[in-house]
């Protein structure tokens, strides 16, 4: 029974990818028509994309090193979603990891990395699930929209930074630009590969993977889906319905903060405000286009950090605008949601589902 | 013994292996490969804007001995380091990080790549061996705009909208007070701060505040001078400008301003790598070298304060008036320099003071 329901997930991942793959050709075709009518070649463009996001071990590596946070962000937002929440709050939750991990480096600057990396780790951990934590219990205990409640807590969290980096943390050295004092070698995620690739996508990876089998494998994953499906019914049948939807809110934010903490640790080596160009949208955005599923999750979040790693060659070898970028990726993101209706019946009639969260 | 052997070995096949920066950055046959990172869009008619004019400047006049290639919008994070190691991948062996931002990125890139010279715009440096920072004394020019200013405003005062509370940007703060007051003692500038180089709705917002609050002129030290100069048109007020010349824009209230011309400078830059001469180092340029001028001059301003004007530019020049020189006060009043006193490179780029005259408070919260 487990084996087929595994079996039917990676199904249903498959579906996922094969039309992300479709609508981003039909996305590619249009962006075609606009470069043709400035002058460029389309094919040689798209070469030049390509090879930038994935020809080449540094290309490959950038492109993990950009698909880390989004997939991060992007199962946060699923836990939230197989439960029947919606998690837009994934960006902040991201920054409170950031938050977390920081405070941790620069109050104890001369730890062992032993000491300090775990600790930073429990402390970005702690925050992301505060920031998820009380539109949780707020959802749970008083019926609050926890959609509003997620958006909104966002900008408070860049506010936070932002406070932080003018004030109580700016690094005393800097001359008022805003930003921490840089982390000790210790505070510092190794890299791998002689690369920016850092463990934050191995934990996503393994995260993607646990929850593959979790899901729909294991009593709580049933409890997971049972309220997902519908919640009423749920508690009806005296299934701890408040109990999981907090828990899984907590993890939710959790996660999120993994990928925080990662950018903070492995790729800026301090905090400062433009640690996220806004991947935990980013992740929102990638978990419906991977229909919740963790597996296809992997895969979308390497296609979409691809395509904005990739972007650069439209600035460097076809001397186009930044704007174009902007135009290129608009579109695709646009073809990428038409086409989410589409998929969604497309798969609905072979894996007789309709909601998201049941096909997993 | 054997495990010292294999890492002695390593160096020192390391060195061999590794030719120094000058001579490993170019071959003569092939043109040198430059990239630049702008912070902003290079069409923003203020800094950025200037940055890719130099560039254009550069690529035609040496066609043949250098190919350049820009990325602009490259905030001022991690991601800097993905787009300067894109150009490397790509062959740059010269990169210009033109952003205060840019310059720790470009620090990380620059240790991994000993064989490539990095030009940061701003900043001090200290100890790189392929990183060399340049500048031109914007302060010069915005002295003199102050001075315009001071005999200009008629209610005394004056609306500054800044960007960050950094070095660079207070130079300007005070070297543009100093210029109005000491024309006019009874000048008020009025600082506010957007916390950021390009928020085009926070400018307007704050040029109408301070216009509500009876500025006649407006400056700033922004990427884009435009929003604030045409909201000071709008309103029938005085600009004065930052990074390029808008005379053309604000016809009515256009007074003066600082213009950068890196154009020159870059060509020299290139040329120090194309012929090996590449050296480290914090360079400073003065308004005499010309990369950092003044604007010309609105309708409005009369012929006998330009006059004046030109006459202040010359004695600069000469070396016969140094912005910043003692006696120097804070205003809190404590003492910065002595009379006769000259500042150093260090303490105009630690500057973290405004002089009296300057009004709002120092952080931006």
């Amino acid at each position: 029974m487990s084996t087929v329901s595994f079996l039917k997930n990676i199904r249903a991942a498959l579906i996922s990818i094969a039309g992300s793959l479709a609508a981003i050709c039909i996305g590619l075709l249009l962006v075609a028509i606009f470069l043709v009518a400035v002058g460029r070649n389309p094919v040689e463009t798209y070469i030049g994309i390509f090879t930038s996001a994935f020809g080449g071990s540094f290309a490959i590596t950038e492109t993990f090193v950009a698909a880390t946070p989004i997939m991060l962000t992007a199962l946060a937002v699923a836990i939230a979603g197989w439960v029947g929440l919606l998690n837009v709050g994934a960006e902040g939750q991201l920054y409170l990891g950031a938050i977390g991990a920081t405070m941790i480096a620069i109050t104890i600057p001369n730890a062992p990395s032993w000491q300090m990396i775990p600790a930073m780790f429990v402390v970005a951990c702690l925050f992301g699930a505060v920031w998820s934590g009380v539109p949780a219990i707020l959802r749970a205990k008083f019926g609050v929209n926890e959609t509003i409640v997620t958006l909104l807590l966002n900008y408070v969290a860049l506010l936070l930074v932002e406070f932080l980096i003018h004030g109580p943390w700016q690094d005393p050295s800097s001359s008022s630009w805003p930003q921490t004092m840089a982390f000790s070698d210790a505070a510092q995620l190794p890299h791998l590969f002689a690369s920016r690739v850092h463990p934050g996508l191995f934990i996503g990876i393994v995260m993607a993977v646990f929850f593959a089998f979790l899901i729909p494998m294991t009593k709580p994953g049933f409890i997971i889906r049972v309220i997902g499906g519908n919640p009423k019914a749920a508690a009806y049948a005296h299934l701890p319905v408040v109990k999981y939807i907090i828990i899984s809110m907590l993890v939710s934010g959790a996660i999120a903060a993994i990928a925080g903490f990662g950018q903070v640790s492995a790729i800026e080596g301090r905090l400062r405000s433009g640690i996220s160009p806004g991947y935990g949208y980013t992740g929102f955005l990638v978990c419906w286009l991977a229909r919740h599923n963790p597996l296809a999750i992997i895969i979308v979040s390497i296609f979409v950090g691809g395509l904005l790693s990739g972007a650069d060659s439209l600035q460097l070898s076809t001397k186009l605008p930044f704007a174009t970028v902007n135009i290129m990726q608009g579109t695709i993101f646009l073809t990428l949601l038409m086409f989410e209706n589409i998929i969604q019946r497309f798969s609905s009639a072979t894996v007789e589902a309709k909601t998201p969260e049941a096909n997993i | 013994m054997k495990n010292i052997f294999l890492p002695i070995v390593a160096a020192i096949s390391l060195f061999v292996i590794m030719p120094p920066v000058s001579q490993a950055a170019t071959d003569n046959k092939v043109p040198l490969k430059v990239g630049f990172i702008t912070v902003g869009p290079k069409t923003d008619w203020g800094y950025n804007y200037a940055h890719e004019q130099g560039r254009i400047y550069m690529q035609s006049h040496m066609p043949k001995q250098i190919e350049t290639e820009i990325v602009e919008n490259v905030p001022e994070s991690a991601e800097a380091e993905r787009v300067m190691e894109k150009m490397i991948a790509r062959g740059a062996r010269l990169i210009f990080s033109t952003s205060y931002g840019h310059y720790e990125p470009a620090l990380r890139v620059a240790a991994r790549h000993p064989d490539v010279v990095f030009e940061q715009c701003g900043r001090v440096e200290k100890d790189t061996k392929n990183l060399a920072t340049y500048f031109a004394k914007q302060y010069q020019p915005m002295y003199v705009s102050g001075m315009v200013s001071g005999k200009m405003t008629k209610t005394n005062n004056i609306g500054f909208i800044a960007a960050h509370p950094v070095p660079q940007v207070l130079q300007n703060v005070n070297a543009f007070t100093l210029g109005a007051r000491s024309v006019n003692d009874k000048v008020k500038v009025h600082v506010v701060w957007t916390n950021s180089w390009s928020d085009p709705p926070k400018e307007a917002e704050a040029a109408k505040g301070l216009i509500d609050t009876g500025c006649d002129i407006l400056t700033m030290h922004l990427d884009s001078p435009i929003t604030v100069v045409q909201t000071a048109e709008k309103n029938g007020i005085y600009s004065v400008g930052y990074h390029t010349d808008l005379n053309k824009f604000a016809p009515k209230g256009w007074l003066t301003g600082e213009a950068w011309d890196w154009g020159p400078l870059y060509v020299k830059i290139a040329n120090t790598v194309i012929n090996h001469s590449f050296k480290p180092g914090n360079y400073r340029y003065a308004m005499n070298d010309g990369y950092t001028k003044l604007s010309s001059f609105g309708k409005v301003v009369p012929k006998s304060v330009q006059q004046e004007a030109l006459a202040l530019e010359k004695k600069i020049e000469k070396g016969e008036y140094v912005v910043f020189q003692g006696p120097l006060k804070d205003r809190n009043g404590k003492q910065l320099l002595a009379a006769g006193q000259k500042p150093t490179l260090d303490f105009i780029e630690s500057m973290n003071w405004v002089v009296p005259g300057v009004e709002g408070s120092l952080t931006a919260k």
